[in-house]
């Protein structure tokens, strides 16, 4: 620091902070500040994790209460008389449930243009703009936040996904400050940070899975006292479980005791608000950036055309290609919990007034049993995923035959029972899905892409499963059935061909453009001038190599690029290698390539 | 028409009072939405104890009726600032025995002038002692139902300052024994008080025995009540009681009280009674002889609910005083007063026979009573009238043979009755005809009332007279199935009349006459043709100010749109008409602008629009009943401009949020005053669901619209200036550089030519200051860690060698006492080059970071500063990319290392002057190549 001027011209905190200290340990202080650092990571995966937990709770809640309000015929007529509020809700549904389709084209140019922290602030700001039109429930509110919803939906669980994998990567940085990959940023090597990934995610679904216990809340709290009982709302009901077909037929058009009056809506409304409102702040202040601000300009720089491409030319990896399968069970089993088991077995049987235990039970034990994950630490992966299906295969059987008589409450224990169960399914499934991805792609340029799908998978399912809504119980078990079979022989084979070293193919990342105007960078107009030039001829080279390595899935491309920054290496450029960029495939072969580049660069 | 099922008579009664200016409404939302100028005030409050101060802000109130059927307490001061109350009614219970209300002492503080007080179906034995001492100005206390056993539990609440008390009532109580047992604390009655007692009512009480001197306080009064159970008359007059000048005696229930004649008239003669009232009481032994024990003193006696079918009619002669006789549900078979007199004339001047079984009256049946003005027989079995009848009594005014089976009016009826003033005849079934001329004689008739005329399809009202009589003011016709009335050629009226028609069909032949001009007010009732030649008839009543019409909605057919050019009405009241069918109601209402009070019930209308009351511009009451649903658009009132009241009757709300405004405009409206919308109803599918709880409970449209907007709007704003202050930050600053850029180059031309013209002396002056500008050749900036290397081995390196380079080094060429920001601010501005010596621990300084942010801005804002970038030691990229615009700068500018190796240092020195003395000219057109 800079040596004191004039001791008296200066206050005494800052004569400390200016004046000589003999006793500054490099070492020590280096430590230190990698402390604080990995500290850091460990806020934003618990900010992230509880900020999407608090968002879903308030949204999942206050559409289960909407929804039981909005089905009361009472209530509805006479809130709403002519407003149509049924077809409202039906065009609601719809809005969330199929503005996903589309997500695909856009979430990764969302997701790089603004960067995963400010893409799960934004969707935060989504989700409490739909719930503040819940106060006000016309047409021309609860639709178009409905479609925003459904368009953010995406989005935010591919930034999720990433930010939680990104983070574990950005911890193994941390802690191992001192290793060379380290510090000239190369590419980490292969499985080093699997151990982070298995814990973040598994954290992060721990965290996140309670969100489905504080889901209950408005419903215990508030509406609970509304209902009516059994007697009254399964009175018409003939056939629960897998004989029922739809949702719950019969079911009474009247479920309120009473109606609540709209001031003590608004309370409701306002603390939900709230809480939506403490998530947008904790997305917002909690949560750090997961990238770089260098590393940002480069993931935003590669090309909009590029970044538009990719998700769909990630498809060609055959990994991905038969993890589909088990996306989709992913994403129909979501909603076949709440849907299909909680309604269609649990309120069918118990009635109305027990589904929120019903729901409490799965949360809790999906966020109890993702535990579980953590012991990918010792097992192999495949361990979380077909644990999951050896749990939900034998639960879809035994549904199939079993159908609970109405109006039986006796028969809450067994019901809970196998819930939990499911719950517990549903946990390996979802965290297992999670931590594979995160360890099949280490890359961090195309975490956003892979999420993306992933979820994109999902929300096609869950689409599908807003189709079938009127379909008899034992399609829907089928169908399920079948598709946790192919999931599970699907990702048996890939696993089987990875152990044979089979190739994929990736995409290569193309190298970053640096074509923006200067302000972004605070650097004078034409100082990119000449690497832009570099980089075009790059670029043609890049063209062909791509060429050849969607031919041969071989790694080709590494040594061109060594040329071109040997061209470049007068000055020993210290220059951030964007070699790093290229994208490798066949494993194996990338690592002796590292090596030899690390011997050829110190 | 029957405002509510429930026994509320008082507020019946108070709504009938004064529509006008009466307020009625639930307690719960406050009585803040009052106006403070109302008088009378009756109140359904429902809550369970009355706060302090709840009618200060109303102080002009003159009566307040409160039903508070679920009031447990009064707290003190609940009164309070209402100087002017002078008649006060609460209601507690109506059931019987009284309930038990907490009243705080000071609950009747401030009400000076108080008159009367009504506290029914409330206990007194919680009354705090001082209870009614503020009343002082009070006349007439009555304590309904109280359940009070004893009579000191009212009259030991008295208080001396009471000096006008003169009624005081205890009914329906459980006083069975009436006795002066004193007060509470050994206390007497407040004897002075009681004795300025004159009208004293403990009727509904099951008295038993009354004591001994129990009643000696009271000397003189005008009127007392009792209600006895099998009590022994002699008792009363034990009782120490003064003169009593009318004397009501009932029998608890039934048959329970039989008192002797002889005893009742020993009384009368006692007390001095003047009217005596019996009531349900058994009496024994009607007779002459015993009546003239009674004395002459009796005036008035009236025998109600007994059976006297078998008493002896003439008993009057044994007094001959009576002038007033009352017998009412007596079961009388007939009343031939005079035969059985004897002959003797009686000064009776009021005889009423209401509701007995009279069957006939026969000749000269009321000759006896040459006084006689008033002869009420209504409501008996008179089928005919013989002749002569109704002769000796010319003096007779009012004669009432309603609801008899009077089937024929003959010609001399009525002939001996020329001071005839009112004569009501309805009631009867006239089949047999009516002669003409039947009331020539009653020249002086004002009030006629005729019905129900059957089979007689024509009806000549001048042949009922011949020669109408000018002062007939009210004339009732009731037609039964229908008839032609025809008016005939009658002088005009001298009076307004008021005109009823009842029947199903009235038809008129000759509408254009003298009458019906003259008639102010019409009622026509249960038509279903009420025309002239097909033509509705009430546009003919060319100066009607007040109409009622009831129509049978199914069958009438005329259309009636033409009440419109009634003018001049002032009330309309419209009853079972069918809009829906008939009449367009957007053009009924039209030019009645006189209009003051428009009553709608049952009207079939569907819909209450804007544009049926666009000319009621007078309209002060409007009154709303219907048993459909009724849709009330909104705005609906708004060109009512007059209306201060509107009744809601019973309207059929829909529940449905879109009449929230209605509520809205019944709260914001300070001219108008909405009453019985408490009680409406609003009805979906099955359910009938209390309208405004309804309505409050789902409809709280502003503040759910309120929230939704403010929250939108946080929401939005944090969204907007997160993502703005994140994505749109820089280009923002560099917008503002480049306009403010562009706007000081297009006004320092201007000003740099201005300039020039005057002259060249600035221009020297600026370039001195440029010249003095650069002290130094390179600004240095590094840690204080790398201290000796600066000053070791560049400071000797450049300083000493030539050309010889002048570097700013902090510790040395800082000006001592300025600030470190000033110093090095300005210190970098007065070098050309800004060199940066860069470690580890230069990047984690503060101060540093200040340098190379200041070097760096200056670089960007002035394109000739070079910053020259020296590594001192190995930064990885990894470590650089923290500083993200330092990894920027060693990405993008040539940088120096310091090399390891010994030789190279000396390029690396020569390399560095070289950079350092470099002349700007040179620098802003090539660039070279540091490295």
């Amino acid at each position: 620091p800079l040596p004191l001027p004039s001791p008296l011209s200066l206050p005494p905190p800052m004569e400390e902070f200016l004046g000589p200290q003999p006793e500054y340990d490099e070492e020590e202080e280096e430590k230190k500040y990698y402390r604080r650092k990995k500290l850091g990571v460990v806020k934003n995966v618990l900010g992230a994790s509880v900020g999407g937990m608090i968002i879903y709770s308030v949204y999942m809640g206050l559409l289960q209460m909407q929804l039981i309000l909005h089905y009361d015929e009472t209530y509805r007529e006479v809130k709403y008389g002519n407003l149509g509020l049924e077809d409202i809700d039906k065009k609601m549904l719809m809005g969330i449930n199929v503005t996903p389709i589309i997500a695909l084209l856009y979430t990764p140019i969302l997701i790089r243009f603004l960067g995963t922290k400010w893409m799960m602030f934004l969707a935060s700001g989504i989700y409490a703009l739909f719930v503040s039109t819940n106060y006000w429930e016309r047409y021309y509110t609860l639709v178009p936040s409905a479609v925003a919803i459904g368009a953010a939906i995406v989005p935010l669980w591919a930034s999720l996904g990433t930010y939680i994998t990104r983070m574990a990567q950005q911890y193994y940085e941390y802690v191992n400050y001192k290793e060379d990959h380290v510090q000239e940023q190369k590419k980490l090597p292969k499985g080093v940070c699997h151990r982070y990934v298995i814990i973040f995610q598994s954290v992060f679904f721990i965290i996140f899975h309670l969100s489905l216990v504080f889901a209950e809340f408005p419903q215990r709290l508030f509406l609970h006292q509304f209902l009516s009982d059994y007697n009254h709302t399964l009175y018409n009901v003939k056939h629960c479980g897998a004989e029922g077909s739809g949702m719950i037929e019969g079911f009474n058009r009247t479920v309120l005791k009473h109606l609540p009056r709209s001031l003590l809506l608004i309370q409701v409304e306002s603390v939900l608000m709230g809480a939506a409102f403490l998530s947008m702040i904790i997305f917002l202040a909690v949560c750090g950036a997961a990238y770089r601000p260098t590393e940002e300009i480069d993931l935003r720089s590669i090309g909009w055309g590029n970044i538009f491409q990719l998700p769909f030319k990630h498809l060609r990896d055959y990994r991905l290609r038969l993890l589909i399968p088990f996306f989709i069970y992913s994403g129909l089993d979501s909603l076949f919990s709440v849907t299909g088991l909680t309604l269609s077995y649990g309120v069918c049987t118990v009635g109305l007034e027990w589904l929120y235990l019903l729901v409490m039970v799965y949360g809790l034990s999906c966020s109890l049993f993702s535990c579980l994950s953590l012991s990918l630490l010792r097992l192999p992966r495949y361990v979380s995923l077909l644990g999951g299906a050896v749990i939900h295969g034998p639960l879809l059987v035994f549904l199939l035959f079993w159908s609970p008589a109405p109006r039986s409450p006796d028969q809450l224990p067994y019901l809970l029972v196998v819930i939990a169960l499911w719950g517990m399914g549903s946990a390996l499934n979802k965290t297992g899905l999670s931590i594979l991805l995160g360890m099949l792609y280490e890359d961090k340029e195309r975490l956003d892409f892979v999420y993306t799908i992933y979820h994109w998978w999902q929300a096609i399912a869950i689409f599908i499963v807003y189709l079938w809504t009127g379909l008899i119980m034992r399609a829907k078990l089928s169908i399920l059935l079948v598709i946790l079979l192919l999931a599970c022989f699907c990702y048996w084979t890939m696993e089987r061909r990875l152990a044979k070293n089979m190739h994929f193919r990736l995409p290569r990342i193309p190298r970053p453009k640096h074509k923006v105007k200067g302000y972004r960078y605070l650097e004078e107009e034409n100082s990119d001038e000449s690497n832009s030039e570099e980089s075009d001829e790059d670029d043609d080279e890049e063209h062909q190599e791509e060429v050849i390595r969607e031919d041969f899935g071989g790694d080709a491309g590494s040594q061109g690029s060594d040329s071109t920054r040997e061209r470049r290496g007068g000055a020993r450029g210290r220059r951030r290698r964007r070699d790093d960029d290229y994208e490798q495939a066949g494993e194996r072969e990338e690592r002796e390539k590292e090596g030899e580049r690390g011997i050829e660069k110190e | 028409m029957c405002y509510f099922s429930v026994p509320f008579i008082f507020l019946e009664q108070c709504i009938y009072e004064s529509i006008t200016n009466l307020i009625f409404l639930y307690l719960r939302s406050g009585l803040e939405e009052v106006f403070p100028d109302v008088r009378s005030l009756c109140i359904l409050h429902s809550s369970s104890s009355l706060p302090a101060d709840s009618f200060s802000h109303i102080p002009l109130l003159e009566h307040l009726y409160l039903d508070g059927s679920h009031l447990a307490k009064v707290t003190s001061g609940a009164f309070a600032g209402l100087p002017k109350l002078r008649f006060l009614h609460i209601l507690v219970s109506s059931s019987w025995g009284g309930v038990n209300v907490t009243l705080e002492p000071g609950v009747f503080q401030g009400l000076s002038s108080l008159e009367e007080l009504t506290l029914a179906g409330m206990s007194l034995a919680l009354a705090p002692p001082a209870l009614l001492d503020p009343l002082v100005r009070v006349r007439s206390l009555r304590v309904d139902r109280a359940g009070a056993r004893d009579l000191g539990e009212l009259f030991c609440l008295l208080s001396p300052g009471m000096e006008k008390l003169e009624t005081l009532e205890l009914p329906d109580s459980m006083v069975s024994s009436i006795q002066n047992g004193g007060c509470s604390g050994s206390n007497p009655w407040p004897t002075v008080l009681l004795s300025r007692i004159r009208i004293l009512d403990l009727s509904g009480n099951p008295v038993r025995r009354v004591e001994p001197k129990s009643l000696s306080v009271f000397q003189n009064l005008s009127s007392l009540s009792l209600s006895m159970v099998d009590v022994w008359v002699g008792q009363l007059w034990g009782s120490g009681m003064g003169r009593v000048n009318k004397l009501y005696l009932s029998s608890y229930t039934l048959k329970q009280f039989t008192p002797s004649l002889s005893d009742l008239c020993t009384l009368v003669v006692k007390h001095g009674v003047e009217s005596l009232d019996l009531h349900l009481a058994l009496i024994t032994a009607f007779t002459a002889e015993v009546m003239k024990r009674c004395g002459p003193g009796l005036r008035q006696l009236s025998v109600t609910s007994e059976d006297l079918s078998g008493m002896d009619l003439g008993f009057w002669t044994g007094t001959g005083q009576i002038q007033g006789l009352m017998m009412v549900l007596t079961k009388l078979t007939n009343a031939s007063f005079c035969s059985a007199g004897g002959g003797r004339v009686w000064n009776l001047t009021s005889l009423i026979l209401h509701e007995n079984h009279l069957t006939e009256i026969t000749t000269d049946q009321f000759s006896c009573m040459p006084l006689l003005e008033r002869l009420d027989l209504s409501g008996n079995h008179i089928s005919s009238l013989a002749h002569r009848a109704l002769q000796g009594i010319p003096l007779l005014r009012v004669l009432d043979l309603t609801h008899n089976k009077i089937s024929l009016l003959g010609e001399d009826d009525f002939e001996g009755l020329p001071a005839l003033e009112v004569l009501l005849l309805e009631g009867n079934k006239i089949s047999g005809g009516i002669a003409h001329g039947v009331f020539r004689r009653q020249h002086r008739l004002q009030d006629l009332s005729l019905g129900e005329i059957d089979i007689i399809y024509q009806l000549y009202l001048n042949m009922l007279f011949l020669g109408f009589p000018t002062k007939l003011q009210h004339l009732l016709i009731d037609t039964g199935p229908g008839t032609y009335l025809t008016v005939g050629h009658v002088p005009a009226p001298e009076f307004p009349m008021v005109l009823e028609l009842r029947g199903k069909m009235i038809q008129s032949s000759d509408c254009e006459n003298n009458m019906f001009p003259m008639v102010r007010e019409l009622k026509v009732g249960e038509g279903t043709k009420f025309d002239c030649n097909n033509i509705f008839l009430a546009p003919y009543f060319l100066n009607l100010e007040s109409f009622e019409f009831s129509a049978n909605p199914e069958k009438f057919a005329t259309p009636y749109t033409t009440i419109n050019q009634l003018r001049k009405l002032k009330r309309l009241k419209l009853t079972n008409l069918n809009f829906s069918n008939h009449t367009d109601p957007s053009v009924t209402f039209r030019n009645l602008t006189e209009l003051r009070s428009l009553v709608l019930i049952n009207c079939r209308l569907n819909f209450l629009t804007r544009s049926m009351f666009t000319d009621l511009v007078s309209l002060r009451v409007l009154r709303l009943y219907s048993e459909s649903p009724l849709i009330l658009l909104e705005g609906v009132f708004i060109p009512l401009l007059s209306l201060s009241t509107l009744v809601f009757d019973q309207v059929d709300f829909r529940c449905d949020c879109s009449n929230g405004w209605l509520l809205d405009w019944a709260d914001n409206s300070r001219k108008t005053q909405v009453v019985l919308l408490q009680r409406q109803q609003c009805i979906w599918h099955y359910q009938r669901l209390n309208f405004l709880s309804t309505m409050e409970r789902l409809c709280q449209t502003e503040d759910d619209f309120l929230s939704y907007v403010s929250t939108t709007a946080t929401v939005c704003t944090l969204l907007c200036l997160a993502l703005g202050y994140r994505f749109l930050r820089w280009p923002c600053v560099v917008l503002f550089f480049r306009l403010r850029g562009w706007v000081e180059r297009r006004v320092g031309r201007r000003w740099w030519r201005r300039k020039r013209r005057m002259g060249g002396q600035w221009e020297e002056l600026i370039e001195g200051e440029e010249g003095e500008e650069v002290r130094y050749d390179a600004f240095v900036s590094f840690s204080s860690g790398d201290e000796a290397w600066v000053l070791g081995e560049m400071a000797p390196m450049l300083e000493e060698g030539e050309p010889r380079l002048r570097l700013c080094l902090h510790h040395r060429d800082f000006e001592v006492g300025k600030g470190i920001v000033d110093n090095i601010a300005e210190n970098i501005y007065c070098s050309r080059r800004t060199v940066c010596v860069l470690t580890r621990r230069y990047l984690r300084s503060d101060w540093c970071g200040l340098e190379m942010r200041v070097a760096t801005h200056r670089l960007l804002s002035e394109h000739s500063h070079r910053l020259i970038l020296i590594f001192l030691e190995h930064i990885s990229p990894f470590e650089l990319s923290a500083f993200h615009r330092l990894a920027k700068l060693a990405r993008t500018r040539t940088y120096l290392d310091w090399p390891q190796d010994e030789d190279e240092r000396v390029t690396f020195w020569e390399r560095l002057r070289r950079n350092i003395a470099e002349r700007d000219a040179d620098e802003l057109h090539d660039p070279p190549e540091a490295s």
